[in-house]
C-alpha cells in the first residue's frame, strides 16, 4: 500500500481504561453496603499499614505492662479499657490488625496461586491431567483446615509462617476448582475458537485469551475468602497455635479475655468487634464486587 | 374503543453517562384486527416501546418524562401493581426473540403452560370455561386441558403426550410455538411479539408467521410484530411504523409504506435488504447517513 | 483449484450412558464433495443442523473426519504435521457469525488484529513496530479509523465489530476466508455495508470465500456458485442464478419460498386474502 508512509499510529491512550473503571465504580455505587465495605476494608488496611506509629502505648503491644491499671472501663485514656495486665486494649488490638490482615491476604495469595496454575491445567488439557489434579484436588478438600493446622503446628512448631502454609495447603483446592471450572466455560466461547483457528498455541490461549477473562470470579471468591481467611487465622490463634505472645493477635486477645468475662466484658469486646467488622466488610466488598463484576448473578 | 392507544411517549434511561432520553415521543394507535411491525435498527427504540406497552421497564433506571400509553381506555403507566399484573398474560401476551431460556429447563413443559392458564383462569374464569367459585380441583383439570387444547392449536403434534416432555426435548421452532401457546392462552387482546422468529430457521419462521396471522383472523386480537426483518413485515403486517433513534419516523397500511415511502430512511433500509430478486451492485448500506441529513 | 472436499463423512459417537445401553452415533455429514475455485465466491446454504458449522470445523481441522478428504491446494489437511498445519492456517482463515462473541473483550483492536501477525511471525516476519503499521493499514482497508487502534471491542457497534473480525482474518494475508454467516447478526443496513465491503476486498485482495448462511438473498448477492446442504447432505449445487431460478430439489424449492421478500405484494398471506 502507498499510503503506509502517511500511516500515524495514535498514542496508546488509557481513557477507555479509566472510563471502564469509571464505569464500574458507578455500578458499585449502586449498593451502599459494598461502599461501606469498601470503606471498612480500606480503613483496615491503612490502620493496619500505620499501627506502629499511631498507636498511645506502643510500649505494650512489645510486652510491657502497668498492673497498676488493670481492667481499667473503657474511658477517655484508653478507649476499649485495659487488660489483665494493665495493657491498652486499643494498642493491641490496632497492632493485632497487622497479623490478622497479612496473614489473611497471605493465605488467599497463595491459594489463588497454586488453585489457578492447577486448576488452569485441569481445565484446559482434561483426560488424565485433568483426574488425575482433580482427584488430588478432592483428596485436599476433605481436610479440615483447623486441624490439619494444629497438625503442621505439633509437628513443625507453631507460628506465622506455619500457619499460613498450612491454611494454604486447605484453601487451593476450592480455586482449583473454580478456575478449572472457569476454564472449561471459557474454551468453548467462540474467541477462543477464533484463537485455535489462528494457530495459537495452548500457552498463548490459556494466557491471552482464557485466564484473563476469567479474573472477576476469582477477585470476588478472592475478597469473599479474606473474611474467612481472617476468622480461620483468629481461631487458630483462639485455640493457641499461629501467633505467640506477646505479638497481639485478634484469636489470641479473645481467647485471654475468656477467663474474665461477664465482669471485665470489654477485653472481649473490642477483639470480637474487630474481627467481626474485618469478616463483614470483606464480605460486603465481594458481595459488591460481584454485583460489578459477574454478569449472571448481576440485577 | 382504541386497543392501544399510545400517546406522545417519552422515555429516559438513567446509566454512567447521565439520564438519556431514548424514546423521543412515540404516538402508535393499534385497533383489532391490526398487525403493526414495528422496524428499526438495533438501539432504535422498538424493543423498549414493546416492553413499555407492559411496563416491563423498571423504574429506575428508566424514567417516563411525558405521555401515556391506554390500554382500552386504561392508562398503563398510572395503573396499579396490582391492574398491571392481571393485565400481563390475561389482556396482554407477549412473546420474546429467544426460545431457548424463556423457559425454565428444569420444569416440565405442561407445569408451565398450566401455571400461565391458572394464573390466567384465576382473574377470569371464564378463560378456563368455569364459573367463578369452582373447586381447586376444577380449576387444575381445566387449566392442563385448555393448555393441551392451546398447544394442539399452535401445532404441536400429541400435545397431549407432549406436555409432559421437558423443554430441551423440543426444537427450537416447537419451543417458540410453546411460548405462543403460553401468550396466547390467557386470550389476550394484544399480543406482543419482539422478535418472535429471528432465531428460527426460515421454514420454521414462515409456519410462525403463519400461526400469528391465523391467530389473528380467528381471535381478532391486535397484534405488535417487532421486528428488523422488513420481509417479515411485508408478509404478515397490516401496518408498520418505522423507528429510528427513538422516533417513528414514518408509520402506516403496509402497503402505502414500503411500497412508496415518503422517508429517504425507509427507502435506503428498503435498498439494503438483499432479496433473491436483487442484483449484485444494487445493494446500498445506509453508511454514515446522519438523522439530520435524514429529517 | 483451491479448495476440494472429498466424500467428507463425519459421525459422531454420543458416549455411552450406564452399562446397557449403547452409544449412539449421528451423521452431520454425509458423503459430501464440493470444489471451490480459486478467486470464486462459494455459498453453502443450510438451516441450524444441517451440518454448515461441523463442515467448516472440519475445513479448519479443529474436528476429525470419519472418512473422506479435504484438499487445499492438493494437500490433504488432515494428514499435514502440525508445522505443516500451523503454516497452513494461515492461509486459510475465518470470520464468525457472533462478532460480540468472536472478539476477547479484555484485548484491544490492535492486540486482537495483530494477533495472527504474532503467532505466525515465521511466516510474516514483522517488527513490533511494522505489525502495528500492518495493522492500521488493515483498519483503513476495512473501513475503521486509526483512532480505533486502542480501544476495546464493547466500543464498538455490531457492524464494527465485525470489520474487526474481517481485518483480524486478513492480517496473514490468507487465501481462502470461510465467513460463518458473517452477517446474520447484524441489521440489514449494516449488512448491506459489510457486504458491499466484502465484495470490494474480494477484488482487490483476490480472495476465494467460502461462504455459509441461511440467507438465500445474501449468498445470491455474493456467491458465484450454491450448495444446498440438508442434514448433512449435499442436495442441489451448482451456479446461483440456476439454482435460485429453477430449482430442482423440493428443499431448495421450499427455502426459496420461504424466504420473506420484502415486497407486500409477494405474501403468501395476503394472496389467500
Amino acid at each position: 500500500m502507498t499510503a503506509e508512509t502517511q500511516i500515524v499510529i495514535p498514542a496508546r491512550n488509557r481513557s477507555a481504561r479509566m472510563e471502564n473503571w469509571g464505569r464500574a465504580y458507578y455500578r458499585f455505587r449502586q449498593s451502599w453496603l459494598s461502599v461501606i465495605g469498601l470503606t471498612i476494608v480500606v480503613a483496615l488496611v491503612v490502620i493496619a499499614i500505620l499501627a506502629p506509629y499511631i498507636v498511645p502505648h506502643p510500649e505494650h503491644v512489645a510486652g510491657g505492662t502497668n498492673t497498676a491499671a488493670r481492667f481499667l472501663p473503657p474511658s477517655a485514656d484508653a478507649w476499649f479499657g485495659t487488660n489483665e495486665l494493665g495493657q491498652d486494649i486499643f494498642s493491641l488490638v490496632v497492632v493485632g490488625s497487622q497479623v490478622s490482615l497479612f496473614s489473611g491476604l497471605a493465605v488467599v495469595f497463595i491459594a489463588i496461586v497454586v488453585g489457578t496454575a492447577v486448576g488452569a491445567v485441569a481445565g484446559y488439557f482434561g483426560g488424565w491431567t485433568d483426574e488425575i489434579l482433580m482427584r488430588i484436588t478432592d483428596l485436599l478438600l476433605t481436610i479440615p483446615s483447623l486441624i490439619l493446622a494444629m497438625a503442621v503446628a505439633a509437628a513443625l512448631g507453631s507460628g506465622v509462617f506455619n500457619m499460613i502454609v498450612a491454611i494454604s495447603i486447605t484453601w487451593w483446592p476450592a480455586y482449583a476448582r473454580l478456575v478449572r471450572g472457569e476454564v472449561i466455560g471459557k474454551k468453548e466461547e467462540q474467541f477462543v475458537v477464533a484463537a485455535h483457528a489462528l494457530g495459537a498455541g495452548w500457552a498463548r490461549i490459556l494466557g491471552r485469551h482464557i485466564l484473563p477473562n476469567i479474573v472477576s470470579p476469582i477477585v470476588v471468591k478472592a475478597s469473599l475468602d479474606m473474611g474467612f481467611a481472617i476468622l480461620t487465622v483468629a481461631s487458630l490463634g483462639f485455640v493457641g497455635i499461629g501467633v505467640k505472645p506477646p505479638t497481639p493477635e485478634w484469636g489470641t486477645l479473645l481467647s485471654g479475655a475468656r477467663s474474665y468475662m461477664p465482669d471485665y466484658w470489654w477485653t472481649a469486646v473490642a477483639p470480637g468487634m474487630a474481627i467481626f467488622l474485618a469478616v463483614l466488610a470483606f464480605n460486603l466488598l465481594g458481595d459488591g464486587l460481584r454485583d460489578v463484576l459477574d454478569p449472571k448473578a448481576r440485577r | 374503543m382504541t386497543l392501544l392507544d399510545i400517546r406522545n411517549l417519552k422515555l429516559a434511561m438513567r446509566s454512567y453517562e447521565g439520564e438519556t432520553e431514548i424514546l423521543h415521543g412515540i404516538d402508535l394507535k393499534i385497533e383489532r384486527g391490526e398487525i403493526w411491525g414495528m422496524v428499526g435498527e438495533t438501539g432504535s427504540g422498538k424493543s423498549l416501546t414493546g416492553l413499555s406497552i407492559s411496563r416491563l421497564i423498571p423504574t429506575p433506571p428508566g424514567r417516563y418524562l411525558a405521555g401515556s400509553i391506554e390500554f382500552q381506555g386504561k392508562d398503563v403507566l398510572t395503573a396499579s401493581d396490582r391492574d398491571m399484573r392481571a393485565l400481563r398474560g390475561r389482556h396482554i401476551g407477549m412473546i420474546f426473540q429467544d426460545p431457548t431460556t424463556n423457559l425454565n429447563p428444569v420444569f416440565r413443559v405442561g407445569t408451565q403452560i398450566v401455571d400461565v392458564a391458572l394464573h390466567a383462569g384465576h382473574s377470569d374464569p371464564s378463560v378456563l370455561g368455569l364459573e367463578p367459585g369452582a373447586s381447586r380441583k376444577a380449576f387444575r383439570r381445566a387449566a392442563r386441558q385448555t393448555a393441551i387444547d392451546m398447544l394442539d392449536k399452535v401445532g404441536i403434534p400429541d400435545a397431549a403426550q407432549r406436555i409432559d416432555d421437558y423443554p430441551h426435548q423440543f426444537s427450537g421452532g416447537m419451543r417458540q410455538r410453546v411460548l405462543i401457546a403460553m401468550a396466547m392462552i390467557g386470550k389476550p387482546d394484544l399480543l406482543i411479539a419482539d422478535e418472535p422468529t429471528t432465531a428460527l430457521d426460515v421454514s420454521v419462521q414462515a409456519q410462525i408467521l403463519r400461526l400469528i396471522h391465523d391467530l389473528v383472523a380467528e381471535r381478532n386480537i391486535g397484534v405488535l410484530l417487532i421486528t428488523h426483518n422488513l420481509g417479515v413485515v411485508a408478509q404478515i403486517c397490516t401496518h408498520v411504523a418505522v423507528m429510528y433513534r427513538g422516533r417513528i419516523l414514518e408509520a402506516g397500511p403496509v402497503r402505502d409504506v414500503l411500497k412508496n415511502p415518503s422517508h429517504s430512511y425507509t427507502q435506503a433500509l428498503l435498498d439494503s435488504v438483499p432479496t433473491v430478486h436483487t442484483k449484485r451492485g444494487e445493494l446500498r448500506g445506509i453508511g454514515g447517513l446522519s438523522p439530520e441529513a435524514l429529517a | 483449484m483451491s479448495l476440494e472436499i472429498v466424500n467428507v463423512t463425519k459421525i459422531f459417537q454420543t458416549p455411552r450412558r450406564g452399562m446397557l445401553a449403547g452409544g449412539q452415533s449421528f451423521t452431520a455429514l454425509d458423503d459430501v464433495s464440493l470444489t471451490i475455485a480459486k478467486g470464486a465466491s462459494f455459498g453453502l446454504v443450510g438451516e441450524s443442523g444441517s451440518g454448515k458449522t461441523t463442515l467448516t470445523r472440519c475445513i479448519l481441522r479443529l474436528d476429525t473426519l470419519t472418512s473422506g478428504a479435504i484438499r487445499f491446494d492438493g494437500k490433504d489437511i488432515h494428514a499435514l504435521s502440525a508445522a505443516e498445519m500451523r503454516r497452513l492456517r494461515a492461509q486459510v482463515q475465518i470470520v464468525f457469525q457472533d462478532p460480540y462473541a468472536s472478539l476477547n473483550p479484555r484485548m484491544t483492536i490492535h492486540d486482537i488484529v495483530a494477533e495472527p501477525l504474532v503467532i505466525h511471525r515465521d511466516v510474516m516476519a514483522l517488527s513490533s513496530r511494522q505489525r502495528t503499521e500492518r495493522v492500521v493499514e488493515l483498519l483503513l482497508q476495512v473501513g475503521l479509523e486509526t483512532e480505533h487502534l486502542f480501544r476495546y471491542p464493547h466500543e464498538f457497534s455490531g457492524g464494527q465489530r465485525q470489520r474487526i473480525g474481517i481485518a483480524r482474518a486478513l492480517a496473514v494475508r490468507p487465501e481462502l476466508l470461510i465467513l460463518d454467516e458473517p452477517t446474520s447478526a447484524l441489521d440489514v443496513s449494516v449488512q448491506a455495508d459489510v457486504l458491499n465491503l466484502l465484495h470490494r476486498l474480494q477484488q482487490e485482495l483476490g480472495l476465494t470465500y467460502f461462504f455459509i448462511s441461511h440467507d438465500l438473498g445474501v449468498i445470491r448477492y455474493i456467491c458465484d456458485d450454491v450448495a444446498v446442504i440438508y442434514r448433512g447432505k449435499i442436495v442441489e449445487q451448482g451456479p446461483v442464478a440456476e439454482i435460485f431460478d429453477s430449482p430442482q430439489n423440493e428443499y431448495t424449492r421450499m427455502l426459496l419460498d420461504a424466504m420473506p421478500d420484502p415486497d407486500p405484494d409477494r405474501s403468501p398471506f395476503r394472496r389467500a386474502g
